[in-house]
């Protein structure tokens, strides 16, 4: 039995250090518990890294199952819920869901990508999910086309990952913002000398010409008539990558790399995330 | 002078077209369709929704390559959305490429400069050329024209055509006639 505890203020970097730190028990039929009953907030992040522990827990225990307990308050509940519908084989949610998630909030659950095969069938997911949700035909393909490349991103460049990488796309105040969320297990930027170095070089390279989607998207955004704003988070290093300017941070260690990507409309000025301490 | 040309349509399968990996097995569905390489190449987008740069960086890099060794063919893309055109723009800028495109019975280059467009809507008054008539008709200098002549041809926009008759007549250009390319397509 192995017990993970989830504290109250899930922001991006607390949910990847919790859920991602090494499992404790080497039992085939493990169980674990994951708390999220103190969880007061829910993200794309949170739901990718849930869904990745889980993934996890079952390749390292064979009989292993998992049972989450869902968040004490409901916007938390039902979101994680529904960011993690439908739920793999062997596990079990515990708690209430008394009320229905906003609509689209979970554009794509959170969704383990395994080969680029796999993030193409993920494109068309979020085609027909966008399309549902009745974003604007632009918009759409831009997310289609971000989300489908961000995850083969995390296919082909994670290096020597222990497991698929996962993929989650939320959507609020009606479609007009959009976050897609990719959590993968690489090694190379998060464990590197100075991944704050490594991610400093990264806008340079796609200025210098380089090929690369991230710096791809932020080009289209201008012709797609949206707003972007790229952040990584890769062992110690920050990286938070607007069109118009790039900064960098240092913050605790996280396993591999997580990047996220929000999508908003033109007029909608975007707000910077906390990175902690900035260069 | 007017040719009967041999044109084949190849449609692009999917709705939703993205990672280079499906780029790779769809240029290779291409060029497996093409054969040798005796007819023009229609490329029809009809329904793709959505196609991401590494995949349109995989196609555009394949038809490249296809013009550089077939260039006495036409190549021409058809059926573009929006969306898709704005990306293949920005992936042949940044290989400092251009290709052809139709668009409501319109050929015009994508990724390519301005001049460029302007020459190829002068080839398209005159259909088939010689240098020379062309170079009078934007009032260049020969050498100027001959080098937006074979960004043309790299772009599969204009092909040198082999009139019958002894070989020190001039070579002759032609590019594609948009009412032919909608009746092949």
């Amino acid at each position: 039995m192995e017990w993970l505890s989830l504290s109250g203020d899930l922001t991006r970097d607390s949910a990847v250090e919790q859920l991602l730190a090494p499992s404790t028990s080497a039992d085939a039929d493990s169980e674990l518990g994951l708390h999220a009953d103190a969880v007061r907030r829910i993200d794309a992040v949170a739901a990718a890294a849930v869904r990745l522990r889980m993934a996890r827990h079952h390749r390292e225990h064979e009989q292993g199952t998992v049972t989450l307990m869902l968040p004490d308050e409901s916007s938390a509940a039902v979101r994680l819920a529904a960011l993690l519908d439908p739920l793999p084989e062997r596990v079990t949610l515990a708690g209430q869901v008394n009320e229905q998630p906003p609509a689209n909030y979970a554009l794509v659950p959170a969704t383990p990508v395994e080969d680029s095969h796999a993030a193409v069938a993920l494109g068309s997911w979020t085609l027909e999910a966008c399309e549902r949700a009745g974003i604007a035909r632009r918009r759409t393909a831009f997310v289609t086309a971000a989300t489908m490349e961000l995850a083969d991103n995390a296919v082909v460049h994670a290096e020597a990952p222990t497991d698929a990488p996962v993929v989650a796309v939320t959507t609020a105040t009606r479609g007009r913002v959009v976050e897609i969320a990719v959590v993968d297990t690489g090694r190379g930027i998060a464990e590197s000398s100075d991944p704050r170095e490594f991610l400093r070089t990264v806008p340079r390279r796609a200025l210098d010409g380089e090929s690369g989607f991230l710096g791809n998207i932020l080009q289209r955004a201008e012709k797609a008539r949206v707003r972007v704003q790229v952040q990584i988070f890769a062992g110690t290093g920050r990286l938070l990558w607007t069109p118009m300017r790039h900064r960098t941070a240092v913050g605790r260690h996280l396993s591999g790399t997580t990047v996220v990507v929000r999508i908003s409309e033109e007029r909608e000025v975007s707000r910077s995330s906390s990175l902690g301490r900035s260069g | 002078m007017s040719v009967k040309r041999d044109a084949l349509a190849f449609k692009v399968p999917g709705k939703v077209l993205g990672t280079r990996v499906l780029g790779q097995e769809v240029a290779a569905q291409l060029r497996k369709r093409a054969g040798d390489g005796q007819q023009d190449l229609l490329v029809d987008f009809a329904g793709v929704q959505v196609a991401s740069s590494p995949f349109l960086d995989e196609l555009a890099r394949t038809l490249r390559a296809w013009n550089v060794d077939h260039p006495d063919h036409f190549v021409v893309l058809m059926n573009l959305n929006e969306d898709v055109q704005d990306t293949l723009e920005l992936v042949l800028e940044r290989r400092d490429m251009a290709l052809a495109e139709m668009t409501k019975g319109t050929l015009r280059l994508i990724g390519g400069k301005v001049h460029l467009q302007e020459t190829l809507n002068a080839a398209q008054e005159l259909e088939t050329f010689t240098a020379a008539e062309l170079a009078v008709q934007l009032e260049l200098k020969l050498p100027n024209l001959h080098q937006r002549l074979v960004a043309l041809q790299a772009a599969g926009a204009v092909v040198r055509m082999h009139p019958p008759g002894a070989p020190q007549r001039p070579v002759v250009f032609a590019t594609p006639r948009p009412a032919e390319l909608v009746a092949c397509s």
